[in-house]
């Protein structure tokens, strides 16, 4: 609708008289080339969900059909029986919850005090400025090369096929990220929001909580859901900490059905479509500070 | 360290009060934190040597879960508590590598697919069963396992000395379709010559006869460069003649040898029977070739026996019933399939070496090798093969067998993952037409040589 007007309004600055043919043929022009460009582009992102969700409900004669079947096919619960009632995806969900929901919650805490101090308080020599670089500069390496430190930190600590080895290890993931994130945000506010806090007698802290971090809720969504989704998808860090069912992520799980002759299309579609929704969900009920977060 | 905040001079002499105690709170969470990651040290120790439990490597997959299930079932028989670690297929190899390289013995039992059995057993990362096997009275593996299998186990291959056992007895079959092959008066094809005449009949008749309506190719195989080429390759090439090495082949680096007629000529042969398979099919892996065999688009290809259970249920194939299971064709010598055995072993750093070949020995004995069986995992013992219940649940069974019997194993070299690699790319390059046969099996004799040359330094 606001685009219509968008245009609409477009329309009337270009040509004052309503009589002015050419130039409203080009507006019609050029509004329908939008509409053709933002219809690809959701369907370029809506196909592969679509496809991922009929395969998990297609028998396998009906996901291999040449020409494919869009949409006549008898639909079958039996992948997602085997997923989650033969197979442990149920346990993996609840795992991958349990991390990503953990890790989430340690990353923001941390990181958003870490960011608000670098935000608001000068070390000595510069050091709050190296430390933000220092925060960021571990992420500069791919992650491939802490997996074997990792994994022999982890059997040290006799933490290997815990979830607490992945909560600190997805915490460390996206600390830096969240510094980054919340640093930004901090330093968009004036102080002098927290000293006028802090005159009427707030402590630092109870100017952070009370009056500063209402004001950046959409930034912490933003951060937040980021962080979720890395937790949530992480592969490479599971697969090398994690190996037992009953610390496996949804993301090693579903691996695991490559086998060594067969890909189990069905399966790993069914888990795919349950993987989605609680991410799906949450993004859902943050979504009107996540544009606000985006764009701040 | 005094802290001081942003835009105020950093002499201020009257740093806010609310300054320290945030600092205060920020050094008492490093505290905590501290104290968070030394707390796992002072806790629990593992348990001592004289807790009975086995830790197990096993693949994801049929395979790994019919001795997931073994192991729960001798853990509530003997008390011994199984940990079980689980890794898809291509992670398991790496995994196995870091383990048994670094000793740490993680793993008192490992499962491995037969190719990586001689890079294993050539660094001596694995226990020998002699003295094992002396402890309880016998003087090796029984006569029930199928020769073949047990051969993959030595090392040196067939001869040497015994370093784990064969649980899962894979090896390839040659699929046909059969229905296809009585309406055009066609014999089940003993050579590739027959292969060839076949395919060539059933493409030209068969232009609107799959089940979909559309053409039904002649022939469809995999030609996706690394395993894939050169898994549907061999079989071709030993019929022909072609060996992987020559004549030095026992020497501990042999003179590679794919670039003589024989090869060649093998390669020509797989290239022509390619003008009756899908386009493509140079890249087609496992997925394409069975979604071709499953939909009834093509009439015969190698596979391996873990699809053989869908071509008897509707619900995955559009052709259920009508697929036939045979030996490999031969040419010059004598049709061989590819062996592909998964085995148990032992790491040679496992500390309870005695504990896990008991499960070991357990696992791989007749009544549980069955229930792997039934549960979709061909065998490696003769008298499971020819067990009566498994015959009428899998009547393709007396072909595995002969097929097994009858297979060979990929060159025991431990430089077998890298050559296969170099080797499957141009396999693949001549199949998709941008090399000659002459030039990809000259170019990849090169390369093998350069792999050869490179660890024997």
């Amino acid at each position: 609708m606001s685009e219509r007007y968008a245009a609409r309004k477009v329309a009337k600055s270009q040509s004052p008289a309503k009589q002015g043919r050419p130039g409203a043929t080009r507006t019609r022009l050029a509004r329908w080339s939008k509409y053709v460009l933002l219809s690809a582009a959701v369907l370029a992102a809506v196909t592969p969900v679509y496809w991922m969700v009929t395969i998990s409900l297609k028998s396998e004669v009906d996901q291999f059909a040449s020409p494919p079947r869009w949409f006549a096919f008898t639909p079958t619960l039996a992948h997602y029986y085997d997923a989650f009632f033969t197979r442990s995806f149920a346990k993996y969900l609840t795992t991958s919850l349990t991390v990503a929901g953990l890790s989430t919650i340690c990353a923001v805490t941390l990181g958003t005090l870490a960011a608000y101090g670098l935000a608001r308080f000068k070390l000595r020599g510069k050091l709050d400025q190296r430390l933000s670089l220092w925060i960021l500069s571990t992420r500069m390496f791919p992650p491939i090369v802490t997996a074997v430190p990792l994994f022999l930190m982890m059997r040290d600590l006799r933490l290997l096929n815990t979830i607490t080895s992945l909560v600190i290890v997805y915490t460390a993931l996206n600390l830096p990220f969240v510094v980054w994130m919340m640093r930004g945000f901090f330093r968009e506010l004036p102080r002098e929001l927290e000293e006028a806090a802090m005159v009427d007698g707030d402590s630092r802290l109870g100017a952070l909580v009370r009056v500063i971090l209402p004001l950046v809720t959409p930034g912490l969504a933003a951060t937040a859901v980021f962080c979720l989704i890395v937790s949530w998808n992480e592969f490479l860090l599971a697969l090398v900490l994690t190996q037992t069912d009953a610390s496996m992520t949804l993301p090693v799980g579903i691996a695991g059905r490559v086998t060594q002759y067969e890909i189990k299309w069905g399966v790993m579609s069914a888990a795919g479509v349950v993987a989605m929704i609680p991410i799906l969900a949450f993004a859902m009920a943050v979504q009107r500070y996540l544009v606000r977060g985006l764009s701040l | 360290m005094k802290i001081v905040e942003h835009g105020e001079r950093s002499d201020s002499k009257t740093p806010m009060k609310s300054n320290r105690r945030y600092a205060n709170t920020m050094l008492m969470l490093v505290a905590v934190a501290s104290l968070c990651a030394v707390l796992p040290f002072t806790g629990c120790k593992s348990a001592g040597p004289g807790a009975k439990q086995l830790s197990l490597a096993v693949n994801s997959g049929v395979e790994g879960d019919a001795l997931k299930q073994a192991a729960r079932d001798y853990e509530s028989l003997t008390g011994v508590r199984v940990n079980i670690a689980e890794f898809p297929y291509d992670n398991l190899f790496e995994k196995e590598q870091i383990d048994l390289t670094a000793a740490t013995g993680a793993y008192d039992l490992i499962m491995l697919d037969d190719p990586w059995f001689p890079r294993f057993a050539s660094e001596q990362l694995l226990t020998d069963l002699a003295p094992l096997f002396q402890k309880q009275g016998q003087t090796g593996p029984d006569e029930d396992f199928i020769r073949a299998s047990i051969a993959l186990c030595k090392h040196p291959y067939e001869t040497g000395a015994t370093f784990a056992l064969p649980y899962v007895g894979n090896s390839q079959l040659f699929f046909y379709r059969k229905d296809l092959f009585e309406k055009y008066n066609l014999k089940e094809p003993a050579t590739w010559d027959d292969v060839l005449t076949a395919a060539k009949t059933i493409d030209e008749h068969e232009r609107t006869g799959s089940p979909g309506g559309g053409r039904v190719y002649g022939y469809v195989m995999r030609a996706a460069r690394g395993n894939s080429a050169v898994a549907d390759f061999m079989p071709i090439f030993w019929s022909f003649g072609g060996e992987m090495f020559g004549e030095d082949h026992l020497r501990r680096f042999p003179q590679p040898a794919v670039n003589r007629k024989e090869a060649i000529d093998a390669l020509k042969f797989m290239i022509e029977l390619g003008k009756y398979a899908p386009n493509g099919y140079a890249s087609f892996n496992a997925s394409e070739v069975s979604a071709h065999l499953l939909q009834g688009t093509a009439a015969m290809s190698i596979n391996w026996p873990a699809w053989i259970s869908a071509f008897s249920d509707p619900e995955k194939s559009r052709v259920a019933g009508k697929m036939n299971f045979a030996v490999m064709p031969g040419a010059r010598t004598e049709g061989r399939a590819e062996i592909g055995n998964w085995l148990i072993a032992i790491p040679r750093a496992c500390r309870n070496a005695d504990a896990a070949f008991d499960f070991l020995l357990w696992a791989t004995a007749a009544d549980q090798m069955k229930k792997s069986a039934l549960a979709g995992n061909p065998p490696t013992r003769r008298s499971v093969f020819t067990d009566s219940e498994l015959l009428a649940k899998f009547p393709s069974y007396p072909a595995q067998l002969r097929s097994l019997e009858r297979s060979r194993p990929r060159p025991r070299t431990p430089q077998w993952n890298e050559i296969e690699n170099v080797f499957g790319i141009f396999i693949s390059r001549a199949n998709s037409g941008e090399l000659t046969a002459e030039d990809a099996m000259n170019q990849a004799n090169a390369e093998i040589a350069k792999i050869v040359e490179r660890n024997s330094r």
